[in-house]
């Protein structure tokens, strides 16, 4: 269950990209899925991908941890790629098996979304690869400070994040603790009827429940216990700033969107 | 916001991710057309902590399943559509459940409301939002999308409002208590 965690799996490891703030990696991440919709030339598909390995190089994350990431989402890529493959409108017939036949055109274009899907996921996997999920948090927070001006409770909403994450682990810990109970007392989970498995449900359900509004309630005393009211005037125990490299790597992305419209 | 609804909504936020992470299925043709059960978790919080606090647990819910996958291809699609689809459910049933918390007619009949609700907003939401982004996205298309609505997706939420609803009456009597000792 936990390898579909991508976001548990930072790994702490000491490289440029680890380094870099946590919003220049957010910014970059966002600015890329941008970008990538305005690639439909080989070139610019060559830059992109040339772009991403040299940041994964310079991670210094082993490549298997990326091609992990790939995993969840296999079925996904496989079906839209087939998709592109067999019904891109096209002139060029390449070859044609009874009502199956493949363009030129529909090769393309395949080729293109596999490459853009790769990309995506690698881009992702490598922020949440060097980025803690609490700094990732923190760095929303900061982006998100503009908005604070209309009102928007942009404290409150990153530290109900960091609670949010902080209990993904201990309460899927709990969830499969409730299951084996439940399974040693003869439950079964995910056989039989569909009414069986909905019975069977209801035992997870009640528990994880009634655990959770004790849990809310203790995390809300100790809040109170520890004097916290709203975030206006806190100081911070995690503190980020930006460096010179930070400023290297936006420009590097600046250069990339010009580089990429220039292409296309 | 006071420090009771904060925690809450982290909490129960964080539990229904994880609950929906056990996600299955209902029609085979349609694998990704999935159902999970966080929707009972949050219409439980939304009766006992009030909408605020479902609302934006929901929103968390979505948010983390988005921070996860990445969505489609960056974009949130499927992730905002799960979070429209879940207040469908949610919204009614906690409204009627918290005001007749013992009025089985009155619940059966919010219960009726909100899958018809679920479909109509799902069928709505497929025909001029989903599948045109995912088109314009992905570059991939359902095939005919009439015939994609008629045997995908208005059978799979109907299905899918009777399952939630089917599991929310069985749960309710069992923690009816517990939700009133809430506030």
């Amino acid at each position: 269950m936990n390898n579909k965690l991508v976001i548990g799996q930072y790994l702490p490891l000491d490289s440029f990209i680890h380094r870099l703030d946590p919003r220049t990696k957010l910014l970059g991440a966002f600015a890329f899925v941008g970008i990538i919709f305005f690639a439909d030339s080989w070139q610019s598909y060559a830059l992109l991908s040339l772009f991403v390995l040299l940041g994964m190089m310079i991670s210094s994350v082993p490549i298997r941890y990326f091609l992990r990431g790939i995993r969840p989402l296999l079925f996904l890529i496989l079906f839209t790629t087939c998709l592109q493959l067999l019904f891109a409108p096209g002139q060029t017939i390449l070859f044609k098996i009874g009502f199956i036949k493949v363009t030129e055109e529909g090769l393309i274009q395949a080729a293109f979304i596999f490459i853009r899907f790769l990309l995506i996921i690698f881009m992702s996997t490598l922020l949440t690869l060097t980025t803690m999920p609490l700094a990732i948090a923190d760095g929303l927070e900061s982006l998100m400070r503009p908005l604070a001006k209309i009102k928007v409770p942009v404290h409150e909403i990153a530290l109900i994040l960091s609670i949010a994450l902080r209990f993904v682990p201990t309460l899927m810990e709990e969830a499969d603790k409730i299951k084996d109970a439940q399974m040693a007392r003869g439950a079964t989970f995910g056989e039989g009827k569909l009414k069986d498995q909905m019975k069977a449900i209801v035992p997870l359900l009640i528990p994880l429940f009634i655990n959770a509004i004790d849990r809310a309630e203790e995390l809300a005393t100790a809040m109170t216990a520890r004097g916290y009211k709203d975030g206006q005037g806190r100081t911070k125990y995690r503190e980020i700033s930006y460096g010179r490299n930070d400023l290297y790597v936006l420009l590097a992305f600046i250069g990339l969107t010009g580089a990429v419209l220039w292409l296309s | 916001m006071k420090n009771k609804k904060i925690a809450a909504i982290g909490i129960f936020g964080s539990l229904a991710w994880v609950i929906s992470i056990f996600s299955f299925p209902l029609i085979p043709a349609f694998p990704f057309l999935k159902i999970d059960f966080s929707d009972i978790i949050l219409f439980l919080v939304t009766a006992g902590y009030g909408f605020h606090v479902g609302i934006i647990a929901t929103a968390i819910r979505s948010g983390l399943s988005y921070a996860m996958s990445f969505g489609e291809m960056g974009y949130p699609i499927g992730d905002v559509t799960a979070f429209i689809a879940s207040l469908c459910v949610i919204l009614p049933l906690a409204h009627t459940f918290k005001k007749y918390p013992d009025n089985i007619k009155k619940q059966h009949f919010a219960g009726m409301s909100a899958i018809v609700l679920l479909t109509i907003m799902m069928t709505i939401l497929n025909i001029w939002v989903v599948l045109p982004l995912y088109t314009m996205i992905l570059g991939i298309s359902v095939g005919p999308v009439l015939n994609y609505i008629l045997t995908g997706v208005i059978p799979f939420n109907l299905l899918k409002g009777i399952i939630l609803y089917a599991l929310i009456a069985m749960v309710w009597p069992k923690l009816v208590k517990f939700i009133k000792k809430i506030n």
